[in-house]
């Protein structure tokens, strides 16, 4: 009876460990148990993840099984100075950033971020107006900015990232972020202005 | 930022990982499972290996054990024959 009892009581415990005791234990172990339990916590964040940034079901399968790979041959260097979910984000959005850049030839987003230094920086959004923004809009708009800028405004808004993570994910410096997302606000709004200027 | 406001970059994080469906979610857990498998099992073929064709590979650019170390050898010399100092002309 004990013995049956015995797994569904160590899921249990299993199921009350944080990411980082997780990882801890996954490298003492190498039991696939608490693997098992960051990827159910973890896959359909990255299966989304993935669909919004590559906007393909099936490349988004891949994705997420290529990402949970470099997770799981990486995982010993996961220092655990950064939150694991800062972690693992960081290694998808480059991972997609990277799938973009190299299969579609998309030099529209470096030369996008190079022709739009310039803008008229001064002009701030509100914040308001992309947090209630109708969710359907919101794809739309998304999906006409460049993968960078999307990028950015998802690890602010919806994984709710501090400017210091999101320099750490994109390798820039706090002030570039801050500025990086001005500009990805100021896009989304003239974005949203273009094709729903009717409403 | 107040967690009580909307929030539609939340919204659409959610409509997007719904569409994870379970089967997908087992199908690349098992994918997963296959390739770790296979990188273990590359693992300890190189492991067992490495070691064996090193060595093949030093034998065959003449290297190896000295005959005099080798036990079985009858005309290997004792350490008491050998000259103290080998590179000296006695």
């Amino acid at each position: 009876m004990i013995c049956l009892l015995f797994p569904l009581l160590s899921k249990d415990i299993a199921s009350t460990l944080t990411d980082e005791q997780a990882v801890d234990e996954y490298l003492k172990s190498q039991s696939s148990e608490y693997f098992d339990l960051l990827y159910k916590r973890y896959s359909p964040k990255i299966f989304g993840k993935c669909v919004s940034l590559l906007k393909d079901e099936a490349r988004a399968e891949d994705a997420t099984q290529e990402i949970f790979m470099k997770i799981i041959l990486n995982l010993s260097k996961f220092s655990g100075k950064s939150k694991f979910s800062t972690w693992i984000y960081s290694i998808t959005y480059n991972y997609c950033i990277d799938v973009i850049r190299r299969k579609k030839k998309d030099l529209s987003v470096l030369v996008d971020d190079i022709a739009n230094t310039h803008d008229k920086a001064d002009d701030d959004v509100n914040e308001k107006f992309l947090l209630e923004m109708n969710v359907r809009r919101l794809k739309v708009v998304l999906d006409k900015i460049p993968v960078t800028d999307k990028s950015i405004l998802l690890m602010k808004y919806q994984d709710q990232m501090s400017i210091k993570e999101i320099g750490e994910v994109m390798a820039k410096s706090e002030s570039a972020i801050k500025m990086k997302i001005k500009r990805a606000k100021q896009k989304c709004q003239k974005t949203h202005s273009a094709i729903f200027k009717d409403d | 930022m107040p967690t009580n406001i909307k929030n539609s970059f939340k919204e659409l994080q959610e409509e997007e990982s719904a569409k994870f469906s379970d089967h997908s979610q087992q199908k690349i857990r098992s994918s997963i499972d296959s390739n770790v498998g296979l990188f273990h099992f590359l693992g300890e073929i190189v492991e067992l290996y490495l070691p064996k064709i090193f060595g093949m590979f030093v034998k065959m650019s003449g290297g190896g054990p000295s005959p005099t170390d080798d036990i079985n050898n009858p005309n290997r010399l004792s350490d008491n024959d050998r000259p103290k100092y080998p590179n000296t002309i006695d």
